[in-house]
């Protein structure tokens, strides 16, 4: 049972986030869905590298750093995405110091009216 | 065992639904919170502690706080 | 609950979700039958695995990948990081001081020890990042909660908190990034991990990489402090809730 969940969960995440960038008229609801949709997608690289029945890639004894290669799940998946948790952190500042400027600016986060307002 | 996968694997896909396409900005900021909570215990079930931590303490932690910090500073009393 | 979404039921929202079905449906059959779960589907890992405790002395591998293997990547992300502290200082102006808070008792009582606790745990996650989980990105983020809590509780407006804080961040940045140089020319390599490794599981093991986790650390905390006095002071037109 174990064996699809993680690859279904992580696809309904980057569907969910999809249709709540595209469908979401507020500015905030738009960074929550892309919040959600690259946490899909970190879910689904560390569940490629994921290996049945293997454990987490720290050698914490003698005989485990002597015969590891068989033994731990892939390392490289998880270094990639502590990047990309970081970095998206990163973006969220940014999208949410733009959203607080956008409300400042123009009194509304609605995206909708923002395409008639000439820069 | 594997009823942990279920209920961790539903637990977080519901709360994402909610954290979508519900109406008010602040629950939709805490079913987030709660969405990184989930998503922290898959992280873990999938054998990576390092990628969990992140998550938690960063996703589950800062960026929550973040967004209220941003309400707060658009002037939201609490939809 | 559903009326946060457009509800005109207008024609490019039923494109959208249908475009959103097709694709997560093309994903989710690529992915059952082109990439097998909970199969053994390392190539490079192999070899990171079998000469990562030889090379950089971690014992820790997801830190030798992120510090030694992949160290390029970990630079862009400091890069980028600093990218990220930097354009929201362009749309968010510096405030003039703290939010007036009111008098708490909690906070009275919990302020006088608890700030120093979260930061002690962050210098903790940090420090052993190369032989259990935990490292720089982590207890950076730790330290820089604790700080956060120390500078919202403090009264009176920061006056020299903002230049230090930013003299740090690049401080750090350029440390890491010498430190990365010094492996380029006298080891022939950028981000070669040099010192001394010690006995790998101990505290003082894995050569540079705890000095290289150390400055990744304070960098993201000083960042993240700069990016959240930002949020949480007042700037022009402040709403108190």
């Amino acid at each position: 049972m174990n064996a699809l969940d993680f690859y279904a969960l992580s696809v309904f995440l980057i569907g969910l986030g999809l249709m709540g960038v595209f469908l979401n008229r507020d500015f905030v609801k738009i960074l929550i869905s892309l919040s959600v949709l690259e946490s899909g997608v970190n879910l689904l690289i560390v569940s490629i590298g994921y290996v049945r029945g293997r454990i987490a890639p720290i050698l914490f004894s003698k005989e485990l750093q002597a015969s590891a290669v068989g033994k731990v799940v892939d390392p490289v998946p998880q270094a990639l995405v502590l990047t990309a948790i970081v970095i998206g952190l990163g973006l969220l500042a940014v999208g949410l110091g733009m959203a607080v400027w956008m409300h400042r600016r123009f009194g509304t986060t609605d995206v909708s009216e923002l395409k008639d307002l000439a820069g | 065992m594997g009823y942990i996968y279920l209920a961790v694997v539903l637990f977080t896909g519901f709360t994402a639904a909610i954290a979508v396409f519900s109406r008010g900005r602040v629950s939709s900021v805490v079913a987030l919170a709660l969405a990184s909570v989930g998503l922290t215990a898959s992280f873990y079930l999938l054998q990576a502690p390092d990628v969990a931590m992140a998550e938690a303490v960063i996703s589950a932690g800062l960026s929550t706080a973040l967004f209220l910090f941003a309400l707060r500073k658009m002037g939201i009393r609490g939809d | 609950m559903l009326e946060g979404i457009n509800r005109k039921y207008d024609i490019s929202g039923i494109i959208a979700s249908l475009v959103v079905l097709a694709f997560s449906g093309l994903l989710i059959y690529l992915l059952y039958t082109q990439i097998p779960y909970g199969q053994d589907k390392m190539l490079v890992s192999k070899d990171y695995i079998k000469m990562g405790v030889n090379s950089t002395g971690a014992t820790n591998l997801v830190t030798s990948v992120v510090l030694s293997f992949r160290g390029l990547d970990t630079l862009g992300e400091v890069t980028v990081l600093f990218a990220s502290a930097m354009a929201v200082g362009l749309f968010l102006l510096p405030g003039a001081g703290m939010w007036q808070r009111e008098e708490n008792f909690v906070l009275r009582v919990a302020s006088r020890f608890l700030p120093y606790l979260i930061i002690l745990i962050g210098i903790y996650i940090v420090s052993q990042g190369h032989v259990s989980p935990g490292g720089g990105f982590q207890g950076g983020v730790v330290i820089s909660s604790g700080l956060l809590l120390k500078l919202i509780l403090k009264r009176e407006k920061e006056s020299g908190f903002g230049g230090l804080v930013h003299a740090l961040e690049s401080l750090m940045g350029a440390g890491f990034v010498a430190l990365a140089l010094v492996g380029l020319v006298k080891y022939g390599s950028f981000l070669y991990s040099f010192g001394p490794k010690g006995v790998p599981g101990t505290l003082l093991s894995a050569g540079v990489l705890p000095v290289l986790y150390a400055f990744i650390g304070v960098k993201v905390a000083s960042e993240f402090v700069a990016i959240l006095e930002r949020f949480t002071s007042s700037g022009e037109e402040d709403e108190r809730a």
